[in-house]
Order: structure tokens, then C-alpha cells, then sequence
């Protein structure tokens, strides 16, 4: 009896798990408020900081092209910025493209 | 094993995997744990970072076709305001508007800020991303501002700010006319808002913008952007030095968006390190190293006639069934943090200059391909930690084992 009830509680959390991620992928979130939004400040933010004290680079390419605390040429010098070190959302400086 | 011999022998030895994981209650917890120690920052992470993206890319979308700045020494700088009117004679240009984007820092705190400047004339009618209304030239600074700053301010609609700035032709008092809704985007946080002349005034610096938005034909992009680098040098406002301009395309900014879970940087390196770290402890609890219960367990079941075979599989359907727990409770518990708490403290972890309880929606998406890849990590790992104690344990005899 155990057995049948650890068996149903595993398959019950894999299937909660994934009606959340089939739930979860087909959300679009609410483009008319974004839209808005963006439109309004004429296409604003980009990275996972939300202010320009730390990394304006994270906050958005647009405003600072590279980061300001990449010291590429010193080995590990490019994740000196705590934003770049380990960073959720990384991306390269526009500075850096091609 | 009278199961056995009923006709479904492997079926029969994967449900004895199920009674091994209900035999050892402490050891399947413990296992779990460990699993969800793992993967739960992980997903968190993940999801974070995909409802991130997902923002990133209606940034690009809605916004500008090409942004221009000046260039100093690699550095963004601020350009004159007359040059918007040589821009809009460039073939394929639909409009040009002047934007300033700042820093700012408000309050005794000094709470940082983003001081974000727009024409009052680009300003629609009536907007829905914004409690109260939108700002409008007149004798009061109005302003309209995200929630994390407003709620760290302790500001409300119709706040009146005493002037927090310099400037030689004196400073005005400012008015809060609308905060923007918590859910439209994560930039909005510490944006303050408001009008082009009142940026200007704020910051001290008229007849500039840090960037024109440049909006243009479709497939024009590339022949608007070389024609605007071919404009005429200018030069520093206020000074002789040369002013080189930078223009920058949706399609560069497109480019930066990560390529999916195959960028090795940034929290795939933090979870890798801690899948190593936690991935050890898991390995010894599962291995039942030090404990000789497991051991003896396989040595009376080699003796009654198991064979080795068996009781790897019998170890595999465990193994399974306590990865599967852990990846499903980790997806689960990943989903309530950030959609029921919305991702009260670790969104401060991931993000910068976020409080524990973040003052905005926080944006979040789980698809399947990173619940994939969590299962199977959490396979792998329970599967290190059983498998090969067990092959190691069946091999021996099994007057051995039990001893």
C-alpha cells in the first residue's frame, strides 16, 4: 500500500510539473501593456539590472555600449562587473560585435 | 519472490525498485533534497532568464528601427538636438525623436534612479501601463514613476518632490502625475518619466539628447544607418573636439539575445558548480557509503538468487523514481516561488538592485526543453550515486556483502 501511494504522489507531481510547463510555454505574457509601455519610452532596457548605478551595460547596450568595469586584457578581467561574472541573462557589449 | 516467477519477472523487479525507495524513507528524502538543491536554482534561474528574454525581445520589437549617440573614447555621449532635422532628410527616415536617458539618484537614500526624457508631443492620448496620467509641459516638473522606486520613496500619485537638482536657471518643484503598472516591464522599476524640456532641466544639459530614435521604411535600416555615419563631423558641444557618431540597429541588438541553453556563460557556470558541490553529498548519501545496510540488502538478495543485472535495474527504476520526484517537485516549487511569491529573495539574487520583495512583477517563464535537461541532470546524478555502488556491491559474493 505504501508502494502504490509514493508511486501516485511521484506521478501526480510529474504531472502537475507538466501541465505547469505546458501552461507556462504557450503564455505570451500581456503584449498590449508591453507594447505600451515600450512604445512610450521608445524601446527602453534589454538586461537583468534595473538601474544604471551598478552596470548600465546590463540595464541596456543601448545606453552604455561595453561595460564599464571589463578588464578583458587582465585573465578573468571581462567578469570583474558582478553583473557579468555570473550573470542570468549574459550578453556580449555592442562594442565587442564585429 | 513469488512475483517473479508470475510470468512479468522485470516488472516484478522494477516494483521491488518502488518498495526500495519507501524501505529507506531518510534515504529517499535525503536524495530528493540533494536533487532539489540542485534544480531548484536552476529552474529558477532558467525560468527567470527566458521571462527576462521574452521582454528583451518586445524592447526590440516595439522600440526605434536604429538609435544614434555620440561617440568619445568608446564612450556613449550626448548629441546636439539640431542634428535630429539632418537625419530626417537622410531617404527612408519616417521620424526622429530626441530621448535623454540618465542617471539619478532621489532621496535621503540617494536611491538610484533612471531619469528618462520624451517629447511631450510623441505622448499618446491615453495609456493603460500607467496609474494616473502621462506628463505634460507646464510650470511643475511632472513625472511618472516605476513602482520599486516609488514604493522605496514612499510616494503615491500627486506627491510634490522639492527640486532635487541644479541648474543655472534655477530649480522647480516636481510633481508625481502617474506610476507605472508593476507587471509591464522590469526597466520600469526606477524609471522616472517625463517630458523632454523637463529632463533637460533636470540634468542641466539643454539642447542635447543621449540618443535620437530614429524610425525608418522597412529594409531601410542598413542604408539609414551608413548614411547617418556619413554625415558631416561634428563637433562637441561647447567645444573643437570632434564628435563621431554611433548607430545602432535592431538587427546588432538582435544579435546579442543569448542562443538558447547553449551559452555557457553566465548562471550555467554557477549551476554547474553547484551540481558539482551538492552532486558529491548526493552521490554518498545514495551510495549508502559508511551505512552497510545497502550492502548487506544486496548481499541477501544475491544470495536468494538475484542476479547482478536485476539488481542494477532494480537500482535504476529507484533511481528513476527519486529523479523524477526531485525534477517534478523542483519545476513545481520553481513555479510558486516565482508566480505566487513572485520571487521573493532569489530575485534579488539574480537580479541587480532588486529588493528581497521585489516591487514589480517578476518575469518568468517555464518551457520544456530546461525541465528536460533538469530531469535529466537529476537522473544522472541519483544514477552515479546508485548504480555504481550497487554493480560494485553484486559483484562480490555475497557471504561478503552481508558481512
Amino acid at each position: 500500500m505504501p508502494q502504490k501511494i509514493v508511486l501516485i504522489t511521484i506521478l501526480a507531481l510529474t504531472l502537475c510539473a507538466g501541465i505547469i510547463i505546458g501552461v507556462e510555454s504557450r503564455e505570451q505574457g500581456d503584449p498590449e501593456r508591453s507594447m505600451e509601455f515600450q512604445r512610450l519610452v521608445g524601446g527602453l532596457g534589454f538586461g537583468p539590472a534595473i538601474d544604471l548605478a551598478s552596470c548600465p551595460n546590463s540595464f541596456d547596450p543601448r545606453v552604455s555600449g561595453s561595460c564599464p568595469r571589463d578588464f578583458g586584457p587582465i585573465p578573468g578581467g571581462g567578469y570583474f562587473c558582478p553583473e557579468h561574472a555570473c550573470s542570468i541573462f549574459y550578453y556580449r557589449g555592442l562594442d565587442s560585435m564585429p | 519472490m513469488s512475483e517473479r516467477d508470475s510470468g512479468h519477472p522485470w516488472l516484478a523487479i522494477a516494483q521491488t525498485g518502488v518498495t526500495a525507495v519507501v524501505q529507506y524513507p531518510l534515504r529517499s528524502a535525503a536524495t530528493v533534497a540533494c536533487v532539489l538543491a540542485v534544480l531548484l536554482p536552476y529552474v529558477t534561474g532558467i525560468s527567470l532568464a527566458k521571462g527576462l528574454q521574452q521582454q528583451a525581445e518586445d524592447a526590440l520589437r516595439f522600440g526605434a528601427d536604429v538609435y544614434v549617440s555620440g561617440d568619445q573614447f568608446g564612450k556613449n555621449v550626448p548629441v546636439p538636438l539640431t542634428l535630429a532635422d539632418e537625419i530626417r532628410n537622410i531617404d527612408g527616415v519616417t521620424g526622429v525623436v530626441p530621448r535623454i536617458v540618465a542617471p539619478l539618484a532621489l532621496g535621503k537614500n540617494n536611491e538610484p534612479a533612471i531619469l528618462v526624457g520624451m517629447p511631450a508631443e510623441h505622448f499618446p492620448a491615453t495609456v493603460h501601463c500607467v496609474e494616473g496620467r502621462l506628463p505634460q509641459p507646464g510650470t511643475l516638473h511632472e513625472l511618472v514613476m516605476g513602482t520599486e522606486l516609488a514604493r522605496r520613496l514612499n510616494i503615491h500619485v500627486g506627491a510634490r518632490l522639492p527640486p532635487f537638482y541644479h541648474n543655472a536657471r534655477g530649480e522647480r518643484i516636481s510633481q508625481v502625475v502617474g506610476l507605472f503598472q508593476a507587471d509591464v516591464a522590469i526597466w520600469q522599476a526606477n524609471l522616472v518619466l517625463t517630458t523632454l524640456e523637463s529632463a533637460a532641466a533636470i540634468g542641466n544639459q539643454e539642447a542635447l539628447a543621449t540618443d535620437l530614435l530614429v524610425s525608418c521604411r522597412p529594409r531601410y535600416q542598413d542604408s539609414v544607418r551608413a548614411a547617418i555615419l556619413r554625415l558631416h563631423p561634428l563637433h562637441s558641444p561647447g567645444t573643437e573636439a570632434r564628435l563621431a557618431l554611433r548607430a545602432t540597429t535592431r538587427a546588432d541588438l538582435q544579435a546579442l539575445l543569448p542562443t538558447g541553453l547553449l551559452h555557457r556563460e553566465g548562471i550555467f557556470n554557477l549551476h554547474f558548480l553547484l551540481a558539482f558541490a551538492v552532486g558529491i553529498l548526493a552521490v554518498l548519501v545514495t551510495s549508502g557509503v559508511g551505512t552497510s545496510e545497502r550492502r548487506r540488502e544486496i548481499g541477501i538478495l544475491k544470495a536468494t538468487g538475484w542476479q547482478t543485472d536485476e539488481l542494477l535495474f532494480r537500482s535504476l527504476v529507484e533511481s528513476l523514481l527519486l529523479s523524477l520526484a526531485g525534477a517534478a517537485l523542483s519545476i513545481v516549487l520553481a513555479f510558486v516561488w516565482l508566480r505566487l511569491l513572485n520571487g521573493y529573495w532569489i530575485a534579488s539574487i539574480f537580479l541587480a538592485g532588486v529588493d528581497v520583495h521585489p516591487g514589480f512583477r517578476v518575469p518568468s517563464r517555464l518551457t520544456p526543453v530546461p525541465a528536460l535537461l533538469a530531469f535529466v541532470v537529476a537522473l544522472v546524478l541519483v544514477m552515479t550515486g546508485t548504480l555504481y555502488s550497487t554493480w560494485r556491491t553484486a559483484v562480490v559474493p555475497p557471504r561478503e556483502a552481508m558481512r
